[in-house]
């Protein structure tokens, strides 16, 4: 990445884009030769459309919680 | 104010301007940058397809725009992510609406992050509100070290001080004394024959010392007929114990001729 010139200050002390896991692999250059075998781009995005954030952020946060109670059982 | 922006003549305005919508667009959804610049059209495509209903909005008072369901709403989204930066909880409110077509994040779709964060300082801190219990110290207290066997004793944290590391030979305070004329400072002559013309408080505080030293005796007579306290008699004569000189840094050492830098040299000067 070339240094900023001298008018592009503003630019480039602006705070980096936002971008979920999907969005910073779809940013790279070729993101298709980095998966896996079987597996697509369109595969990806179908799975990362089927529900939004704040759903995907709740299934996590339950297992997450499940997973924790079972740190403190006596096996 | 807001009465102006609600009259019609207001939104006439702004619909004849060419320059109103963008205006109203930032409005509705600001931006966290200062200024807007001339890549913000392709920066902030949500404005954009916001457009129709920021103009909308636009039209009312912008903190009556969001309702109490939306901030329960916004409440809940920061719950589950366990409050997210201000910008990062923007952007996801504004992929809620456009990207998985969730209308209750129509409204908050377009919140800005100042406006997010004052939410999160008034309006739903009842909400989040969370209660933890205390939890217990895992440290026991007054723990019995060693094992007594069931017998009383051994509290933990309780030293019994015999005095026996007290042991010294009888204080020599009346040499000390005489030795020392009334200013302090040693003189050999005043050693040799102190007159009590020259150092009368010294003979005072001799004999003081000498019947303080009587006084203890008897005590110590009368403590050793009636037996249990005989041990603290025998402590009646020693000497007080040594001020703790490890309070200081440096510890025992001397003084030097610069008392107020001793032993502490955290910036030393350098000197060319």
């Amino acid at each position: 990445m070339a240094p900023p010139s001298a008018g592009t200050w503003a630019t480039a002390t602006s705070p980096p884009a936002l971008l979920d896991p999907l969005e910073t692999l779809l940013a790279l250059p070729q993101p298709a030769q980095y998966l896996r075998d079987g597996l697509t781009l369109a595969t990806l995005k179908r799975m990362a459309g089927r529900r939004g954030d704040a759903e995907a952020e709740q299934q996590m946060q339950h297992a997450k919680r499940q997973l924790f109670e079972r740190f403190g059982r006596r096996l | 104010m807001y009465a102006w922006i609600e009259s019609p003549a207001a939104i006439t305005v702004r619909a004849a301007r060419p320059q109103g919508a963008r205006l109203a667009a930032t409005l509705s959804a600001e931006d966290s940058r200062a200024e807007p610049d001339a890549g913000d059209a392709a920066d902030c495509p949500l404005s954009g397809q916001q457009h129709d209903a920021s103009d909308e909005l636009s039209a009312a008072p912008l903190c009556a725009a969001l309702h109490a369901a939306d901030i329960e709403l916004l409440a809940a989204v920061d719950e589950l992510h366990e409050t997210l930066s201000g910008p990062a909880a923007r952007r996801i409110l504004q992929r809620e609406y456009p990207q998985y077509s969730k209308p209750e994040y129509e409204r908050l779709a377009t919140i800005s992050v100042a406006h997010l964060y004052n939410l999160r300082h008034q309006r739903y801190r009842e909400r989040r509100l969370t209660y933890n219990k205390t939890k217990p110290n895992t440290v026991s207290i007054g723990e019995r070290r060693p094992d007594p066997q069931g017998r009383p004793g051994h509290l933990r944290g309780l030293t019994r001080c015999t005095g026996a590391t007290r042991t010294r030979p009888k204080a020599s305070t009346t040499s000390t004394l005489s030795t020392r004329s009334f200013s302090g400072r040693s003189s050999p002559s005043a050693s040799a024959k102190p007159g009590w013309s020259r150092c009368w408080p010294c003979c005072y505080a001799n004999f003081l010392s000498a019947f303080a030293a009587f006084i203890r005796q008897r005590q110590r007579v009368h403590q050793l007929v009636r037996g249990p306290s005989a041990q603290q008699a025998d402590q009646a004569d020693q000497e007080p114990p040594p001020p703790q000189q490890l309070q200081r840094i440096g510890g025992k050492q001397e003084w030097r001729h610069r008392p107020q830098a001793h032993g502490l040299r955290p910036h030393r000067h350098r000197r060319y």
